[in-house]
């Protein structure tokens, strides 16, 4: 197959290409650069559903079996392409705040989609390895792009030592693997557990592994970066570490766990055991450090450790149930931090920060971008009929079905929680009057066209679920 | 006709649509409300009360997923649902045409209101269990808002305790419908609930299993009712809350709780509920909804959070007849649930008229208004005697019914909660007595009647209702008794 099927390689190019481009002709407005960018995505995300540009549809290897296409991938893939999107509209309206780079910071972002992508088709655990670094090499960059700001240093060097640390995890797991196994390759790791008895050195890679993959994904006890980190950082990266790289290790967990590598019966009871208690501290600790929270940022946060909780405790069920739960919430919960970050991106450039005492009474200040705020905060809180009390019950019901009560009674406590941090912020938007100086919030047509989308698609998405089902049924076909 | 049931739903929407483009938003929110009047009106003629099976059904399915759930969008009607959806319609188009023309963030207020009424609504005409959930839950974050920006005395702290009261009450729920879902046999799993019955009718739950499921319905269903001890948000909710919510939330959300057990456990878990120890202690918490709660009414001295207690202490009625089980008490908690949704919405809403009038509801404060106000005051009366279970009006023929009903299987709770009258007659009676005689306090000097048709109208065709209801109950019972009857072949 030629490589230039796979949409990696052709968003590589067009990074590429606009990077030199953006040295050429530096003159060249950041928007500009922006708006080339955001081109290249949508092509490439068209050419994913077209079989010309994405080659042949069926299950294949690429590249001497260290790349692998299947729905799952596939789904992942527009995943984040669709995220990267959003990110990239989010930046051109940040982009003024950078003292420089702001052409680069609309073009970086291509880079760690493409690790993030890599990530969902990687079938070794070395691509594993190659394509998680791209990503966090690439992020350490952005995090730390406002460089004139303390906060955001202290952002970059947080994510760089802990990212570093979690890799070292990720290739010591690696590592008791090789020797366990003979191999990294999924197909050699799955033989291998077949034919052998279950050996130490296999449960201390899969201990090793989930606890690097355990820090992208925030899980507690490797969460401690993210408040920091989401604060620090500029408002669309943080969306895209909340969204983007969240979802990529996911993505990695369900397949080595779930699908491939690691999918033996043999596992099933530890790997039940260790995500369920990672899912019970997540669940419970991201919820509960939530509530005192001011900064908007930093609240959502702990708030996406809490929803990482969720989506654990979907996964720590193992069955289909749980992953159909995992698939589904993982698109809404991408749907609505999407929209709370696009509306802080906005918002917050035009009052001067993101404090909670910043947005009181912007429900007067414009109407909409309250509106889009309040909608996505009350469906990650859950709260029917909007489309992440789907999400919920999806997680519940497999918890349940997985007889995990003690887990499950946890999971409504914390969403019973999560409820009061989240109406806090609708309550200083709708109940409080703006204060006297408090400014007019302005939206740009395309600003406003955006925030419309993606509320009503978590509104119609809660009464009517056909496309959910869709999308999943499309991954799972042949699981 | 198939679609009649879809008017309830579209109607309000289009009116939240219509307000969103800048249409007037009172004319547009009562002229929807008219129209589901008319609406239930039709169906009252539509629906044949001889058929118990669901009418004019209609279905869209909405995900179908093998290993996930089934989930339809279908909507059909009975007996139940008539006259739970006569009721919120004369409720939502009272509570809609007493809001006030000229108020704060007006577009923003009606579209709240318009919400709730959607919610009820559709939480009345969903046959599906997932949308019947969903549509009970649209109406929180309207009410929140609406509690927290138009309400009255303590209004953040009230808003955010009923909301979060009630949003833990719904995940109990939740855990409920999951735990009920679960224990249907593999292969008829469904939300649907015709399929739900047919599957149960031949070979229902175990007595392990009903008696696992019950007590998180009866909690989940039960914080929405204001079952004692989870009551507190209630009162102190109402009386915080503008006044077309307090009719709204007390007149109709509330009578969601009861539908939800009459649907539910009724005819799918009877054995939980008749298991003695289940009995004994709903037995024990419905005195406190109409004892203790009945004594702290008697302590209130101010009106909304009287009225507000006194809404908690007749659910306490409610309860005896849903544990009655028999066909005169369910029959009467259905009659009681319409009668009690009109008379509270009735005082909620003249209990805001004189908020708004003399500025203040403390009962030592006003007096003497009866010679001032002849109308607001002969329809207060009317609303009082109609709560405290007065021949002739509504309520009494609910209450009534279910004292028959309970008399016979537990003659000592019933005798009991027969002084829950006396302690209605005593509050109601001296709130009246306070408010509208003796001599005039130091609020009432600059209230003014409802002079105009436009004010009275809401009120007098609650009122009216009422009546209709207390001298020909025989109207709904027809339509109610045939399906009490075939829940499970009493």
């Amino acid at each position: 197959m030629k490589p230039w099927y796979m949409p990696e390689v052709q968003l590589l190019l067009w990074a590429v290409a606009l990077l030199i481009l953006e040295a050429c002709r530096p003159r060249t407005g950041a928007k500009i650069m922006g708006r080339l960018a955001s081109l290249g995505v949508v092509l490439v995300l068209a050419g994913t559903f077209c079989p010309y540009m994405s080659g042949p549809a069926e299950i294949h290897f690429e590249w001497s079996n260290l790349y692998y296409v299947d729905p799952l991938a596939v789904f992942f893939k527009r995943f984040f392409l669709v995220t990267l999107i959003v990110v990239l509209r989010m930046g051109e309206e940040f982009v003024d705040e950078l003292p420089l780079g702001r052409a680069e910071f609309l073009i970086l972002p291509l880079f760690p989609a493409i690790g993030m992508m890599l990530l969902a088709s990687a079938y070794d655990f070395m691509t594993v390895f190659a394509a998680l670094e791209l990503v966090t090499i690439s992020f350490y960059i952005l995090v730390a792009m406002q460089r004139n700001r303390a906060a955001a240093l202290e952002a970059g060097v947080k994510y760089l030592v802990m990212g570093a640390l979690s890799t070292g995890f990720l290739v010591y797991g690696i590592a008791f693997l090789f020797g366990s196994a003979g191999g990294t390759s999924f197909t050699q790791v799955t033989q291998s557990l077949a034919s052998q008895p279950l050996s130490l050195g296999m449960l201390l890679a899969l201990v090793l592994i989930v606890v690097g993959l355990g820090f992208k994904i925030s899980a507690v006890p490797f969460h401690a970066w993210a408040p920091d980190v989401y604060q620090g950082a500029p408002t669309p990266v943080t969306a895209f570490l909340a969204v983007g790289s969240k979802a990529a290790g996911f993505a990695v967990l369900l397949r080595i766990l779930c699908f491939d590598a690691l999918r033996h019966d043999s596992l099933v009871p530890y790997i039940g055991s260790l995500l369920g208690l990672l899912a019970a501290m997540t669940v419970v600790l991201g919820n509960f450090a939530a509530l005192p929270q001011r900064n908007l940022k930093r609240l959502l946060a702990y708030s996406s450790i809490g929803h990482a909780g969720f989506i654990l405790m979907a996964l720590s069920c193992q069955s289909v149930r749980g992953v159909d739960a995992v698939l589904i919430y993982l698109i809404l919960y991408m749907l609505a931090a999407l929209l709370a970050f696009f509306v802080i991106t906005v918002v917050s450039r035009q009052v001067g920060g993101e404090e909670l005492p910043h947005y009181t009474g912007l429900a007067r200040r414009s109407p909409l971008a309250a509106f889009g705020l309040m909608i996505a905060l009350i469906s990650m809180a859950g709260i029917p009929p909007l489309a992440g009390f789907v999400g919920k019950l999806a997680v519940f019901a497999a918890v349940w079905e997985g007889k995990k009560y003690l887990l499950l009674v946890l999971g409504i406590l914390s969403a019973a929680a999560g409820l009061y941090y989240y109406l806090g912020v609708v309550r200083a938007m709708y109940w409080n009057e703006p204060a006297q100086d408090g400014v007019k919030v302005k939206l740009s047509c395309s600003a406003s066209l955006l925030i419309w989308i993606l509320a009503l698609s978590l509104i119609v998405l809660g009464f009517y679920q056909m496309p959910l089902g869709a999308v999943v049924r499309r991954v799972m076909g042949d699981f | 006709m198939k679609f009649l049931l879809l008017l309830f739903l579209v109607s309000p929407l289009a009116a939240v649509a219509g307000i969103l483009l800048g249409l007037p938003a009172k004319r547009l929110a009562v002229l929807s409300g008219l129209v589901n009047l008319a609406a239930a009106l039709a169906l009252f003629f539509v629906i044949d009360p001889a058929h118990t099976e669901y009418q004019l059904v209609f279905s869209m399915p909405c995900i179908r997923l093998q290993d996930f759930f089934a989930i339809d969008f279908k909507i059909g009607a009975d007996g139940l649902t008539l006259c739970m959806l006569l009721l919120t319609s004369l409720v939502g188009l009272a509570a809609l045409a007493v809001s006030p023309e000229k108020i704060r963030r007006g577009r923003e207020f009606y579209i709240c209101l318009l919400l709730i009424i959607f919610g009820a609504v559709g939480a009345f005409l969903s046959i599906d269990l997932f949308f019947l959930y969903i549509f009970h839950e649209v109406a929180l974050i309207p009410t929140f808002l609406l509690i927290g920006i138009w309400g009255g005395q303590d209004r953040k702290f009230a808003a955010t305790q009923l909301t979060i009261y009630l949003a833990a009450g719904s995940l109990v729920l939740l855990a409920g419908l999951l735990a009920f879902y679960f224990a249907l046999p593999v292969g008829a799993r469904s939300f649907d609930l015709e399929a739900i019955r047919s599957t149960l009718l031949a070979n229902p739950l175990g007595a392990a299993q009903q008696k696992f499921i019950y007590p998180l319905l009866l909690a989940g269903f039960g914080i929405l009712i204001s079952l004692w001890p989870f009551h507190s948000w209630a009162p102190q909710g109402y009386a915080a809350a503008p006044a077309p919510v307090a009719m709204l939330h007390a007149g109709v959300l509330k009578k969601f709780g009861f539908y939800g057990l009459i649907r539910l456990v009724v005819p799918f878990l009877p054995l939980a509920l008749h298991m003695r120890g289940y009995a004994a202690l709903l037995g024990l918490l419905l005195l406190g909804n109409v004892i203790l709660t009945g004594l702290v009414t008697l302590n209130q001295r101010d009106l909304n959070l009287m009225l507000g207690y006194s809404s908690v202490m007749h659910m306490g009625f409610l309860f005896l007849g849903f544990l009655s089980m028999s066909v005169i008490g369910l029959t009467g908690v259905v009659v009681l649930m319409v009668a009690h949704g009109l008379s509270a919405a009735l005082l909620f809403g003249l209990s805001g008229e004189i908020r708004e009038r003399a500025g203040s509801t403390t009962l030592t404060d006003l007096g003497g208004l009866g010679h001032k106000t002849p109308v607001l005051t002969f329809l207060f009366i009317l609303g009082g005697l109609a709560s405290l279970g007065m021949p002739g009006l509504g309520n009494f023929a609910g209450e009534i019914m279910i004292f028959f009903g309970a008399w016979h299987s537990y003659p000592w709770l019933t005798a009991l909660v027969l002084w829950g009258i006396v302690i209605s007659a005593v509050y109601m009676l001296r709130a009246i007595r306070n408010i509208f005689f003796g001599e005039p306090g130091r609020a009432s000097v600059e209230v003014t009647d409802l002079y105009r048709w436009s004010q009275r109208w809401p009120y007098v065709m609650l009122a009216l209702a009422l009546l209709v209801l207390g001298v020909c109950p025989s109207l709904l019972i027809t339509h109610i008794k045939p399906f009490i009857i075939s829940l499970r072949g009493l």
